[in-house]
C-alpha cells in the first residue's frame, strides 16, 4: 500500500494529539477525584448523582434542624426541671404550713416565702431561648406568656406548638405551650374536685379524695351534707345533677372513706350540723393561682375551730394543685426527654443516611483512583512510544540519500 | 538510419523530460490540499516496416494522467459531511452540558440552598437573620434562571450566527465550483485532443469536499466535463457554470431564528435540520430547532411551577406583620406567536391549567379552515379540534382575538420564556409568610378528652375572606356539635366522628377524642404568632414534592432528567462523532492511498527518469558519433 506523505505526517500529528487529549482527561480525571467529569460521560450516573446530592443536602438539613431541635429542647427542658424543682419547695413550705404548732406569725412568713417561689416560677414560665423567643408562649414567640395579676397570673399565648422536620417523615415537636404546662393544670386530683361549704361551722377535713372504681364514674356533681343529732353525727349524699339521694343518713365514722358512684372520700374531725362538702368533676386552674391562694391563706390569721378546718383544707387543695402542676410539668419535660432521645436515635439514622449517600456519590461519580493511576501510566508510555516512532518514520527519507 | 535513432533518442529524451516535470510538479505539491499524484502515460508511436520486420520509432507521452479513484473521492465526501455533522453537534451539545452540568453554575446547587434557606427559616421562624438568607438565597436562584437563560439565549444567538456564516460560505463555494466548471469547459474545448485539466479537476474536488463539511451535497458529472451540485433534498445550487445561492432570512415562525433555504421566485423553500443529510449546517440546525428548545422549554417548566407552587402556598400563609402571604416570586407567562405571513387577525391565548401535565415541548396550532390541528413538537404528536378554547397537555389554548384564516398558524410556546423573567417579588424579609394565618384552641373548661388539630389553610388561593373569623365548635353532646362564627352559617347539630376532618371558612381541622358535652373549641386569627413555621414546613416540603410529570418528579428530579437527556444526547454525539471520524479517517487513508504523493517513491522516480533521460541522451551521443564516423569515410 502506498502511503501518502502528507497524510503521514498530518495523521501521526492528529494521533499524538489525541492521545495527548485522553492524556490530560485521565490527568484531569485524578486532579478532581471525579470519574464522571460531564454528564456525557456517564449521563446515568449523572442524573442519579444528582438526586443522590440533592438527597445529602436533605439528611444536611435534617441534621441541622436535629440541632435546633435539640438546642430548643435542651433549653425548655431544663426550665422545665427547675420549674419542677420550684413546685416542689413550694410544696414543702405548703406541707411546713400543716403543722398545728405553727402560730399565724410562722405562716405569714411561709406565705411570703411562697410567694416567693411563684414569682421564680413566673420567671422561668417566661424564660427565653438563645433567639431571644419566649419559649412558652405558643406560636406567638416576642409575646411574653404569663404577666402578674391578682389572681396569680395571666396567659397571654396561645397553644401552638412548634415542630421542626428532623428526619424524612418525622417533624418533632420542639415547644411546649405555657397553655398545657402553667396555665390549664387540673384541680383537685386531676379526676373530681372537693371543696368544703364556706359557711362550715365544724372541724371536719378532707383527703382530697380518690376514685375507687373509675368504670363508675359519672361526672355528676355532689353534696356530702352532714347533720348531727343527738350526739349522732349523719351524713347525706345528693346527686346534684340529677336530684337524686344516694346516701341517706348513714352513720358518720371520723376518717372512714364515704363511697359513692366510684368516688371516695375520707373526711375525719367533727363536722356540725349543716356542714357540707360539695364533690364535683375537676376544673382548670393555673398554677400562679393556685399558689397565690395557698399564700392568701397562709397569710390570713387562723383562730378558732371553723378557719383551723378552712386552713387544713385549703392547705389540702393546694397540695393537690402543686401535685397536678408538677406532673403537668414532669410530663412536658418527660415529652421533651423522649424527643430528645428520638433525636440521638435519629441523629445515627440521618448521619448513616448521609454516610450511605456519600458513598453513593463516590460510586457513581468519584474516581478509582488506583485505575487511573495506572492508566494515567499507560497513556503516559503509549504517548511517548508515538512521539519516539513519529519521529523515526518522518526522518527517514530516500532524498538523504541522492 | 541515423535519422531514426536522432529522432528516438529525442524522444526519449522528451518523455523523461516529460515524466522529470511531472515528478517535480507532484513534489512540489505533496501538501497542497486535494491535489492528486500525476503520471506521464507514454506508449510506443506506430513502427515502420522494414524488410527485416517492424523497427520501433521511439516513444511518445500519450497524456498525463492523475491517479483519481471517482468512488474513493465520493467516500471522502460522504463520509467528511457525516463527520462534519457529527463533529458539529458534538461541540455545540458540549457547550450545553457544561452549562447545565456545572457544578458552579447549573442549576441544582442553586436550587438546593434555596431549600436549605426555606429550612433554615422554618428552624427560627421569628429570627430576621434567617428571613433576610431566605430572599439572599431565593435571589440567588432568580439569578440563576435568568442566567441560564442568557446563557442560552447566547447560544441560540450564537447558533444562528453560525448557521448565516456557513449559508455564506456555502454560497461562496458554490460560486467558485460553477466558475471552475466553465474553466474546465474552456481547457476542454482547447486543442483537437481533448486532455484532462487535472489541476483545475483537483480544485474543483476539493471545493466539493470543503462544500461537503458544511452541507451534504452529491455531484452528478456531465458529459461536457461540469458537474451539478445538488442538496439532499434535490434543490440544486450549482447547474453547469451557474451557482443558486441558499437564502438565510429572518424565520416567520420564530423571528429571533435564521431561517434558511432556496429562493425560488418570491417563496422560500424552506430546509429544515432533517431535510439535510449531513455537514455542520444540518448539526446547527438540529441543534437549534431540538436540543435548544427542549432545554430551555424544560428550564422554563421548572421555574414556571415552583413560581406557580410556591406562591400558592405562601399565599395561605400570613407573614412576620400578620398580613396574608404575597406573590412570591414571579416567572415568564406563556406565549402564542402567530406567524408574519398570517392572513387573518387572529391571536392566541395561552394559560397553564396543570403545572402538573406540561411538557417541555412547544407547539403549533394550525386553522386548517374547519379545525385546529394542533401538533407538538418535536415529536409530532396532534390533535385536532373543531374548536377552541381547548386543553393540551395542561396547557389551555384559546382564541383571545380575531378571526383566523385558512392556513394561519401559531406557534405556542408553553414555557420557554419561564426562567427568563424570574424574579423574586417579596424584597421585606418580614413579608415572608412563614406562619398559617389561623390557629385553634380548646376551651379552657372542657371536661372531655377531646384535642384538636392546628389546622391548615385549604389550598388553592386566594384564601376565604372570613378564614381569619373566630369559630366556635360547641359540644352538645358526645356525638354532635355546634358551629358559630361569621362565614359558616352558624349550622347546629353536627354530627361528631373522631379524626374526620372540619371545614369552614377555608379552612380545615381535625378534632379526636372524647370531648364532652360544653366543651368548645376556638379556630381564631393567628395573631402575633412570629414563631409560627408551619406555613414554611409546606413551602419547604415542595422541594420532594412530586409536583411535576403528572406527579412523578421534583424540580430536582426534572432537573436531573434534563441534565441526564443532553448528557446522553452528547454522549451520543461523541460516540457517533468518533465513529464517523474513524470513517472518515479510513476513507481519506485509502484515497490518499492512490491519489496522495509518496516522497521516496517521486525520489525513485527522479532517479528512473534521469536515467532515462541521460540513457537517452547517450543514445544521441552515439548517433552523433555514427554520422561522425560517416564524415570522416568521405574526407578520406
Amino acid at each position: 500500500m502506498r502511503i501518502s506523505t502528507s497524510l503521514l505526517y498530518g495523521l501521526g500529528a492528529e494521533r499524538i494529539s489525541r492521545q495527548q487529549a485522553e492524556w490530560a482527561r485521565t490527568q484531569r480525571q485524578l486532579s478532581t477525584g471525579q470519574r464522571v467529569l460531564s454528564p456525557s460521560d456517564d449521563p446515568l450516573a449523572a442524573a442519579q448523582a444528582l438526586r443522590t446530592a440533592q438527597s445529602k443536602s436533605l439528611a444536611e438539613q435534617f441534621a441541622a434542624n436535629q440541632g435546633a431541635a435539640r438546642d430548643k429542647l435542651a433549653a425548655a427542658e431544663s426550665v422545665l426541671g427547675q420549674a419542677g424543682e420550684a413546685i416542689q419547695d413550694a410544696r414543702a413550705l405548703l406541707v411546713q404550713a400543716n403543722a398545728a404548732t405553727l402560730t399565724d406569725a410562722d405562716r405569714a412568713a411561709l406565705a411570703l416565702a411562697l410567694r416567693g417561689r411563684q414569682e421564680q416560677l413566673l420567671a422561668l414560665a417566661n424564660s427565653r431561648d438563645a433567639n431571644g423567643d419566649y419559649l412558652f408562649s405558643g406560636y406567638q414567640g416576642t409575646t411574653r406568656p404569663f404577666a402578674a395579676s391578682a389572681a396569680g397570673a395571666t396567659y397571654y399565648g396561645d397553644e401552638g406548638e412548634r415542630s421542626l422536620p428532623v428526619a424524612s417523615g418525622r417533624t418533632l415537636a420542639v415547644s411546649a405551650s405555657g397553655a398545657a404546662v402553667f396555665d390549664r393544670v387540673p384541680t383537685g386530683n386531676g379526676r373530681f374536685v372537693v371543696t368544703p361549704g364556706a359557711a362550715n361551722a365544724g372541724s371536719g377535713t378532707h383527703d382530697g379524695g380518690a376514685v375507687a372504681d373509675a368504670s363508675l364514674v359519672t361526672g355528676d356533681r355532689y353534696r356530702i351534707r352532714f347533720a348531727v343529732a343527738a350526739g349522732v353525727t349523719t351524713y347525706d349524699v345528693t346527686d346534684l345533677t340529677t336530684s337524686a339521694t344516694l346516701v341517706s343518713g348513714a352513720a358518720y365514722v371520723s376518717g372512714r372513706a364515704i363511697v359513692f358512684d366510684g368516688l371516695q372520700v375520707a373526711i375525719s374531725g367533727a363536722p356540725a350540723d349543716g356542714d357540707a362538702f360539695d364533690v364535683e368533676p375537676s376544673g382548670a386552674k393555673s398554677v400562679f393561682a393556685a399558689l397565690e391562694e395557698a399564700a392568701d391563706l397562709l397569710a390570713a390569721p387562723a383562730a378558732g375551730t371553723a378557719a383551723r378546718a378552712a386552713l387544713a383544707n385549703g392547705i389540702t387543695a393546694g397540695l393537690q394543685s402543686l401535685d397536678q402542676a408538677l406532673e403537668s410539668v414532669l410530663e412536658a419535660r418527660a415529652r421533651m426527654g423522649a424527643h430528645l432521645a428520638e433525636l440521638d436515635s435519629l441523629g445515627a439514622l440521618v448521619s448513616a443516611g448521609k454516610i450511605r449517600d456519600e458513598t453513593e456519590l463516590a460510586r457513581l461519580t468519584g474516581l478509582d483512583y488506583a485505575e487511573a493511576a495506572s492508566r494515567f501510566a499507560a497513556q503516559q508510555t503509549a504517548l511517548e512510544a508515538a512521539q519516539r516512532s513519529y519521529l523515526r518514520i518522518t526522518g527517514l527519507s530516500l532524498f538523504q540519500f541522492i | 538510419m541515423s535519422n531514426s535513432i536522432f529522432g528516438i533518442a529525442t524522444s526519449g529524451l522528451a518523455a523523461a523530460q516529460a515524466g522529470l516535470l511531472t515528478t517535480s510538479h507532484n513534489i512540489a505539491n505533496v501538501n497542497t490540499d486535494g491535489f492528486s499524484r500525476q503520471e506521464v502515460v507514454q506508449n510506443t508511436p506506430a513502427p515502420h516496416y522494414s524488410g527485416a520486420g517492424f523497427l520501433g520509432a521511439g516513444v511518445s507521452v500519450q497524456t498525463v494522467r492523475r491517479a483519481y479513484s471517482a468512488f474513493l473521492e465520493l467516500q471522502v465526501r460522504a463520509s467528511g459531511a457525516q463527520a462534519a455533522a457529527a463533529e458539529e453537534l458534538r461541540m455545540q451539545l458540549a457547550g450545553l452540558e457544561d452549562l447545565l452540568a456545572d457544578p458552579a453554575a447549573g442549576l441544582a446547587p442553586a436550587l438546593n440552598d434555596f431549600f436549605q434557606g426555606a429550612h433554615d427559616l422554618a428552624a427560627h421562624p421569628a429570627d430576621a437573620a434567617s428571613r433576610q438568607a431566605l430572599i439572599a438565597r431565593a435571589d440567588a436562584l432568580a439569578a440563576r434562571f435568568v442566567d441560564l437563560d442568557a446563557q442560552l439565549s447566547r447560544l441560540r444567538a450564537g447558533v444562528n450566527q453560525q448557521i448565516e456564516s456557513v449559508v455564506g460560505t456555502i454560497n461562496a463555494f458554490a460560486a467558485r465550483i460553477a466558475e471552475l466548471n466553465r474553466r474546465i469547459v474552456e481547457a476542454g474545448a482547447r486543442g483537437a485532443q481533448a486532455q484532462p485539466p487535472n489541476d483545475l479537476l483537483d480544485q474543483r474536488d476539493a471545493l466539493l469536499r470543503d462544500l461537503n463539511r458544511e452541507i451534504a451535497a452529491t455531484a452528478v458529472a456531465q458529459a461536457d466535463g461540469t458537474i451539478n451540485v445538488f442538496l439532499g433534498s434535490g434543490q440544486a445550487i450549482v447547474v453547469g457554470g451557474n451557482a443558486y445561492a441558499l437564502a438565510a432570512a429572518p424565520d416567520p415562525e420564530s423571528p429571533q431564528d435564521i431561517a434558511v433555504g432556496v429562493q425560488t421566485g418570491v417563496t422560500l423553500l424552506r430546509l429544515r435540520g432533517a431535510d439535510i443529510a449531513g455537514g455542520r449546517l444540518g448539526a446547527l440546525l438540529e441543534f437549534r430547532e431540538q436540543d435548544l428548545p427542549a432545554v430551555r422549554n424544560a428550564l422554563g417548566r421548572i421555574a414556571m411551577s415552583l413560581a406557580a407552587q410556591w406562591n400558592d402556598v405562601h399565599e395561605l400563609g400570613q407573614d412576620r406583620t400578620g398580613a396574608p402571604g404575597a406573590a412570591f416570586f414571579a416567572a415568564g407567562s406563556p406565549a402564542a406567536i402567530a406567524r408574519s405571513t398570517n392572513a387573518g387577525n387572529a391571536q392566541l391565548g395561552v394559560a397553564i391549567a396543570d403545572y402538573s401535565a406540561l411538557t417541555a415541548s412547544s407547539y403549533r396550532a394550525l386553522w386548517d379552515g374547519a379545525a385546529w390541528q394542533v401538533t407538538r413538537l418535536p415529536d409530532g404528536a396532534s390533535w385536532s379540534f373543531a374548536a377552541l378554547p381547548q386543553t393540551v397537555d395542561g396547557v389551555a389554548i384559546s382564541v383571545a382575538a380575531g378571526t383566523p384564516q385558512p392556513g394561519d398558524s401559531f406557534r405556542i410556546e408553553p414555557t420557554a420564556a419561564g426562567a427568563g423573567s424570574f424574579a423574586v417579588l417579596v424584597r421585606e424579609p418580614s413579608r415572608i409568610a412563614a406562619a398559617a394565618p389561623i390557629r385553634t384552641a380548646s376551651g379552657a373548661a372542657n371536661t372531655g378528652s377531646g384535642t384538636v388539630s392546628a389546622g391548615a389553610v385549604n389550598a388553592p388561593p386566594p384564601p376565604n375572606a372570613n378564614l381569619a373569623q373566630t369559630v366556635t365548635i360547641t359540644f352538645t353532646g358526645a356525638a354532635t356539635f355546634d358551629v358559630s362564627g361569621t362565614g359558616t352559617g352558624n349550622p347546629t347539630g353536627l354530627a361528631y366522628t373522631p379524626g374526620a376532618p372540619i371545614s369552614f371558612n377555608g379552612w380545615t381541622i381535625e378534632i379526636s377524642g372524647a370531648p364532652a358535652a360544653g366543651d368548645r373549641f376556638i379556630v381564631e386569627a393567628n395573631a402575633g404568632g412570629v414563631s409560627d413555621n408551619r406555613n414554611m414546613l409546606r413551602l419547604a416540603a415542595l422541594q420532594t414534592g412530586r409536583t411535576l410529570e403528572g406527579g412523578s418528579a421534583s424540580y430536582a428530579d426534572a432537573y436531573g432528567q434534563l441534565a441526564a437527556a443532553i448528557g446522553n444526547r452528547a454522549r451520543e454525539a461523541q460516540v457517533s462523532g468518533e465513529a464517523l471520524g474513524k470513517l472518515a479517517e479510513q476513507a481519506r487513508v485509502a484515497q490518499q492511498s492512490l491519489s496522495g504523493v509518496n516522497l521516496d517513491e517521486e525520489a525513485a522516480n527522479l532517479l528512473r527518469y534521469q536515467q532515462a533521460y541521460q540513457a537517452a541522451g547517450k543514445a544521441l551521443a552515439i548517433a552523433d558519433a555514427l554520422f561522425g564516423t560517416l564524415l570522416e569515410l568521405g574526407g578520406r
